[in-house]
């Protein structure tokens, strides 16, 4: 077979580590759907993950992990938050976040 | 690994009346005491809980105090209370209304903290992860496992790979602002970079590639956070 024939086959059989078929097997039995499908979606997944918006998310998560300023930690903090129902703007209830906090009110005292 | 949490009534009402070295130094002892063992101290009775004492008191007779309750259900420890020696009757007249406690927006604004409290916990671990993946080149070896997402290291030659499950327990586990928490967390300010192992990866993870940190610098002082 030619060097591009076989470049271009699709594997269809695909074996899976014994650990990763339990996971699959599991997820299309809760969610009633066929395994290729929730192994694309998982392709599809990482494409998403890591696109546009990733890197102003990063930057974020940056200077949470490497603070400026207390101010700008805080924003951060609340850039990088997920969106939960009931939970709070600035309501962070984290070590960094009151740290920030502690600062930022230290900063304005003076 | 234990996740860490400050109620908010904790810290609108008791650090701001501590001055802010001695607030600091609370939380810090906090985070490093309970974020290795989140049921340490004396036990404080008949509050439920159980609730321990946490004893952070500086030099020149500064005394300052803590409380705080580990929740083994959610694998978190709560800072409920700091100040001085009479923090303890505080939090027994609190306790008459169960005032004490997290509030439901606590626990909401701990669910929405999932990124920061990731970050939180890989800097915590990092460090002994990385060497123990340094010992042992090739293998994997989980950075945290939970709560969700898993993650592990794996040194290949010059690199460092890290793996993050996207999917545990029939459902997706990693939002796209995890995945930028654990970058920052491991690889800091270097280009976000996806890759793929050469010698094949899993469908159900993402996987994030960097130069090895040097051990010596990383991670950073425990003082920025």
């Amino acid at each position: 077979m030619a060097e591009t024939e076989k470049a271009a086959r699709v594997q269809t059989n695909l074996r899976l580590a014994a650990d990763v078929a339990r996971e699959l097997d599991v997820a299309s039995a809760i969610e009633h759907r066929d395994k290729a499908e929730i192994v694309e979606e998982g392709l599809r997944l990482r494409r998403q993950l890591m696109g546009e918006e990733y890197r102003a998310l990063v930057e974020a998560a940056l200077e949470v992990r490497f603070p400026t300023d207390a101010e700008s930690r805080l924003r951060a903090i609340d850039a990088i938050r997920e969106g939960v129902a009931g939970a709070t703007q600035d309501g962070s209830v984290t070590v960094s976040a009151a740290l920030a906090r502690i600062a930022k009110n230290a900063k304005v005292a003076v | 690994m234990t996740d860490l949490a400050i109620t908010a009534r904790c810290q609108n009402d008791d650090l701001p009346n501590l001055p802010p070295d001695d607030a600091t130094h609370l939380v810090n002892v906090f985070a490093e005491r309970r974020g290795q063992n989140p049921e340490g101290g004396e036990e404080m009775k008949g509050l439920g809980g159980p609730l321990y004492k946490l004893h952070a008191d500086l030099s020149g007779g500064r005394d300052i105090r803590g409380i705080t309750w580990y929740d083994r259900g959610a694998d978190v420890c709560w800072l409920l209370a700091g100040g001085r020696h009479d923090v303890y009757a505080r939090v027994e007249q609190l306790a008459k209304t169960d005032s004490h406690w997290p509030t439901s927006e606590d626990w909401a604004n701990f669910e929405a903290d999932a990124p920061i409290r990731l970050i939180e916990r890989v800097v915590r671990n990092a460090r002994t992860s990385l060497e123990e993946a340094m010992k042992k080149p090739g293998a994997e070896v989980p950075l945290t496992l939970s709560p969700p997402p898993a993650a592990f290291f794996q040194i290949d030659g010059e690199r460092l790979w890290l793996r993050a499950t996207l999917f545990a327990h029939g459902r997706r586990q990693l939002t796209q602002k995890q995945v930028a928490a654990l970058w920052a967390a491991v690889f800091g300010k270097g280009i976000p970079q996806e890759g793929h192992p050469e010698h094949g990866g899993r469908w159900d993870s993402i996987y994030l590639v960097g130069p090895i940190p040097d051990l010596e610098s990383w991670p950073p002082a425990k003082s920025l956070l």
